[in-house]
């Protein structure tokens, strides 16, 4: 119920997305894995339209626009089907968790601020963080500010939930909740589209992997067809890498 | 010798006549510059077209300049000024017999205005990018994420140094008494001038200026402990 045919981003001279087609089912967990440079996280932002795409097209749900030819009203609309949890949080530090939460269920969309609390707090219930309601970003750690983004994506309901390196920005020992959590949440049935380097994540929770390089796809299946059988030669050299770190990363933890 | 019974007698006299003109000249300046600067960072903030050479060139002015030294031009220069203009387009306004406080705060206003400004367009930029970005991934417009997370956060980080140009305002109007009015400084000076009690009247104004410039730093302390409460401890 997302489609992604033929986008194309370019920051200037520079090519970053040279024509990526996705599909996405309800239910869904895809990882997108690849260097830093292939594209990912533009490709994350694209869909949320944090960054405007310069050709192509995207289905979610029953909406569907041309990036080109996409207005205002129709980038607002569409925006709403998605949820998006940033690598460094991104919390408003003004605002208290459950405010961060709240804030657009009542601004955003009306919703009578009695009715916001609730689903507010059921969602900073969800992901664990009971006992913060009322702490400031300031107050909270890596962690905890990371699991307040995810349950201020997830309140609204979204078709699709972005995940752009939820845990890169984390240290080691608070991974692991945060990584809890969104694995509870795929196995409510949310549709997650995730960024990450995390394998051991991409290997357990995701049933499809994308591998990007330069621009484009360079290969995609099952955890169990991109991990174990791997075709493409930039996909072996990469996950030699990666797996590599990943080992080193997790034993220092 | 120092004459104390003057000081004290001369400290009434400045207190009751000379430091409500000051405190006046200071509230009216701020309650007027305050929108207006703010107004004024934020479309330089922006780079809205039109305004932001305009405004840069003007700014570079009036904060280049010594507060005195523009009492001193522009009191010199208005009357006379805008008395011509007058003529020209028919106001009917005698420009010599306005209240010199009123031409006090106009000045004091637009070097408040050029300073002020800077600080609110900076403290705009302060504000992290991402705050628009996360309120946008919410689903709020860019003028509800300025109304509720970013101008919010702006005007906090601005306190202390609003303070601390509200309070050298506030000292730097000592000089509006070379335009004549009569405040802190002013009524000071005339008191002395009976008998030559300048260095006792000298110690009032001192002494007076250091407690209300206390009493500012402290009110200022605790506006930013208050508003800021969401901050870092």
């Amino acid at each position: 119920m997302i489609e992604i045919r033929n986008v194309k981003k370019a920051f200037g001279d520079h090519v970053i997305l040279k024509g990526v087609d996705v599909t996405v089912q309800k239910g869904d967990v895809v990882v997108i894995l690849g260097p830093s440079g292939s594209g990912k996280t533009t490709l994350l932002r694209c869909i949320n339209f944090l960054e405007k795409a310069d050709e192509g097209q995207m289905t979610i749900g029953d909406m569907s626009v041309d990036f080109k030819t996409v207005k205002k009203k129709e980038i607002r609309a569409i925006r709403e089907k998605s949820g998006f949890v940033f690598q460094n949080y991104c919390l408003f530090n003004n605002k208290t968790a459950l405010e961060n939460v709240m804030i657009g269920l009542t601004v955003g969309r009306k919703v009578p601020k009695e009715q916001a609390r609730e689903t507010a707090m059921k969602m900073l219930d969800r992901v664990g963080l009971s006992e913060r309601y009322d702490f400031y970003p300031s107050q909270l750690s890596g962690g905890q500010q990371q699991r307040v983004g995810i349950a201020r994506a997830i309140a609204l309901n979204p078709d699709v939930v972005l995940f752009d390196e939820p845990t890169s920005a984390l240290d080691p020992e608070l991974i692991g909740e945060v990584l809890e959590v969104m694995r509870e949440l795929a196995e409510d049935g949310i549709t997650m589209i995730v960024v990450t380097h995390e394998m051991s994540f991409a290997r357990d929770v995701a049933n499809h992997v994308i591998f990007m390089d330069g621009g484009v796809i360079a290969e995609e299946g099952t955890p169990e067809d991109i991990f174990d059988h791997p075709k493409n030669e930039r996909t072996k050299q990469f996950l030699k890498r990666i797996l590599r770190e990943d080992e080193e990363r997790h034993q220092q933890a | 010798m120092f004459d104390g019974k003057f000081a004290l007698e001369a400290m009434g006299q400045i207190i009751t006549k000379g430091l409500p003109v000051s405190a006046l000249i200071v509230a009216a300046t701020v309650l007027i510059s305050m929108p207006l600067a703010f107004l004024l960072g934020l479309l330089r903030f922006k780079r809205v077209k039109g305004i932001t050479q305009v405004s840069t060139v003007l700014i570079s002015f009036f904060r280049g300049v010594p507060l005195v030294i523009l009492i001193f031009i522009l009191y010199s220069a208005m009357p006379d000024v805008l008395t011509k203009l007058g003529k020209l387009y028919g106001w009917g306004i005698d420009f010599y017999n306005i209240n010199r406080i009123a031409y006090a705060v106009f000045i004091c206003c637009l070097f408040t205005v050029a300073i002020m400004s800077e600080i609110f367009r900076s403290a705009l930029a302060a504000v992290h990018a991402n705050q628009l970005e996360a309120a946008h991934s919410v689903g709020l417009s860019t003028v509800e994420a300025y109304v509720h997370i970013i101008i919010p956060q702006a005007l906090v980080s601005a306190i202390p140094n609003l303070g601390n140009n509200i309070i050298n305002l506030f000292k730097g109007t000592a000089l509006v008494f070379y335009m004549g009015v009569a405040d802190i400084m002013g009524v000071a000076k005339s008191a002395a001038g009976i008998n030559y009690n300048y260095l006792e009247a000298y110690v009032d104004v001192f002494l007076v200026y250091v407690v209300i410039c206390f009493v500012m730093q402290k009110l200022f302390e605790h506006l930013e402990r208050r508003l800021g409460v969401y901050n870092a401890r």
